[in-house]
């Protein structure tokens, strides 16, 4: 890691509604070429954190200083698989922040989402209809039209979740990548063995209950705090998995 | 064959119907796409009450069309958000009361009952050269609107959640069609009447939307539909010596059924176009 801190956040509170706050007390710093899990249960504030990190928060109290463009990986199940775009249409999507209004998109902008595509390693899908992608393809399609957005800060909203292994793997990889690159990548997940492997881990739910290196923050007290009733502890406290409850 | 289009008043409905065509296009790919097309309907159908008053009160009607519909747009967003009702449920509230009203004025307040006919289904053969330049205006609000949002539009209706990270005005660019939607619903009044606006504005677009596999190629079909659809449809309406707005609104519901079952009897029909 290279020290230099692209994220500095200390949001004493944030939310859609001033009286009811979504996130308490996150006390966050970023470094460049840091990946950074973001776990906590379902409704824990984790997407919250990340739109108060891109600033699109109605009530936020506290501050929140970014160095570096900032780019949002939604999930895939937030975009339309019937809408009439292919794999390459959604990555140039990426180069709008920096195209003027009156200019149509050129060779420039197509040539980036090519390289952004072949970064995730889908150049051959770059014609395939976005709806027609398996849905860990759909992910790197997403994560490549961030790259296309030339940021150095990259939020991942549940990128693994609903993916198979082999796509888990691919996009862990570009993570790697992404670490290498210099860039600090956030990722809201509700794994906790997949928080294992990332060199920090924020613990969010609905406040920051720790933050720091796995081996320090995943502690049974902190995920108990976490997560509560479902957390289950498994093999005597070396593992702990989270069972979802639904309400219906 | 091209006979009757030697006839002065059927010239100018064609220049309507040419002009109409590229508004077809532009905004038709976003109605779809967005799932406006009930709300487009509803902004028709509110333009009613505001058209059988502006004679009697001395305001032009394309002003007084325009005025009602994006009342109608901001009725249906303050009824949506600060009541909790489905955005289709407040439509179908405000269209209701919109015709509800627009008859009881016509009828028993105004007595233009005679016009009411026109007022709902357009009477594309009566175009004159203002209706001729009012639809010019629009189709170059409509140009400029597409022109300054058209990526934020489509990045929006592709991911809704993802477009102010990308640095787009998406509010903004919400607000921007919603006002071409109400310019373009009014520039058609003239030719298909408050209650068919949809067979220029929707059902052109619907039918490119099942074969088109990018939105250029929707916007292009779209508006290739409309052109022809809107020449098809008067030509017929000349040849039957039927009403043309909705002689144009049944050849465009055929010509949407018939390639639906194309695409479902034959493959090589229903393989998409649009991508080389």
């Amino acid at each position: 890691m290279s020290g230099e801190e692209l994220i500095r956040a200390e949001i004493r509170e944030a939310g859609y509604d001033a009286l009811q706050p979504a996130i308490r007390g996150i006390d966050l710093s970023v470094v460049a070429g840091e990946l950074v899990a973001v776990l906590g249960p379902n409704g824990g504030g984790k997407t919250t954190l990340f739109r108060a990190l891109l600033g699109e928060i109605p009530h936020r109290r506290g501050s929140v200083r970014v160095a570096g463009g900032i780019a949002y990986v939604p999930q895939t199940e937030r975009s339309r698989l019937d809408f009439p775009v292919n794999a390459l249409d959604v990555v140039v999507m990426g180069t709008y922040p920096k195209l003027p209004w009156y200019r149509r998109v050129g060779s420039a902008e197509r040539e980036l989402a090519r390289r952004s595509l072949a970064r995730v390693g889908l150049a051959g899908e770059a014609t395939t209809p976005y709806g027609a992608l398996s849905g860990g393809q759909r992910q790197r399609v997403l994560i490549a039209r961030a790259l296309a957005q030339d940021a150095r800060i990259l939020l991942l909203d549940e990128p693994l979740s609903g993916v198979d292994r082999p796509s888990t793997e691919r996009v862990l990889a570009i993570l790697d990548d992404l670490r290498r690159s210099g860039c600090a990548v956030l990722i809201a997940t509700h794994d906790i063995q997949q928080a294992r492997r990332f060199d920090s881990v924020l613990c969010l739910n609905r406040e920051q209950i720790a933050c720091g290196p796995p081996e320090s923050a995943l502690t049974s007290e902190v995920l108990e705090r976490t997560y509560g009733a479902e957390l289950v502890v498994l093999d005597g406290g070396e593992r702990a998995v989270v069972v979802q409850h639904h309400a219906h | 064959m091209l006979d009757p289009f030697q006839l002065q008043f059927m010239q100018r409905a064609a220049l309507e119907v040419v002009l109409l065509a590229p508004l077809a296009g532009l905004l038709g790919a976003q109605i779809v796409l967005r799932r406006l097309a009930f709300f487009t309907h509803g902004v028709g159908a509110a333009s009613f009450p505001g058209l059988v008053v502006a004679g009697p009160i001395g305001v032009a009607p394309p002003l007084a069309a325009l005025g009602v519909g994006l009342g109608f747009a901001a009725g249906l967003e303050r009824i949506g958000r600060a009541e909790r009702l489905a955005r289709d449920a407040a439509t179908a509230l405000l269209l209701v009361a919109a015709l509800a009203i627009g008859t009881v004025l016509a009828s028993d307040v105004f007595e233009s009952g005679a016009e009411v006919d026109q007022l709902l289904f357009g009477s594309l053969i009566a175009i004159g050269e203002p209706e001729l330049a009012a639809s010019a205006v629009a189709l170059a609000i409509v140009a400029a609107a597409a022109l300054a949002c058209r990526r934020t539009w489509i990045a929006t209706g592709f991911d809704e959640g993802s477009g102010a990270s990308l640095g787009l005005r998406t509010r903004l660019a919400d607000r921007v069609l919603v006002v071409a939607i109400a310019v373009a619903v009014v520039a058609t009044l003239d030719a298909v009447g408050a209650l068919l606006v949809s067979a220029i504005l929707v059902i052109p677009a619907a039918t490119a939307r099942l074969l088109a596999a990018s939105v250029g190629a929707l916007e292009l079909l779209g508006g290739c539909l409309a052109l022809v659809e809107g020449l098809g449809g008067l030509w017929l309406a000349y040849q039957l010596d039927t009403p043309p707005g909705p002689t144009i609104a049944t050849l465009a519901g055929a010509v949407f059924a018939l390639v639906l079952v194309a695409r479902r009897l034959g493959p090589a029909v229903g393989r998409r176009v649009g991508r080389s």
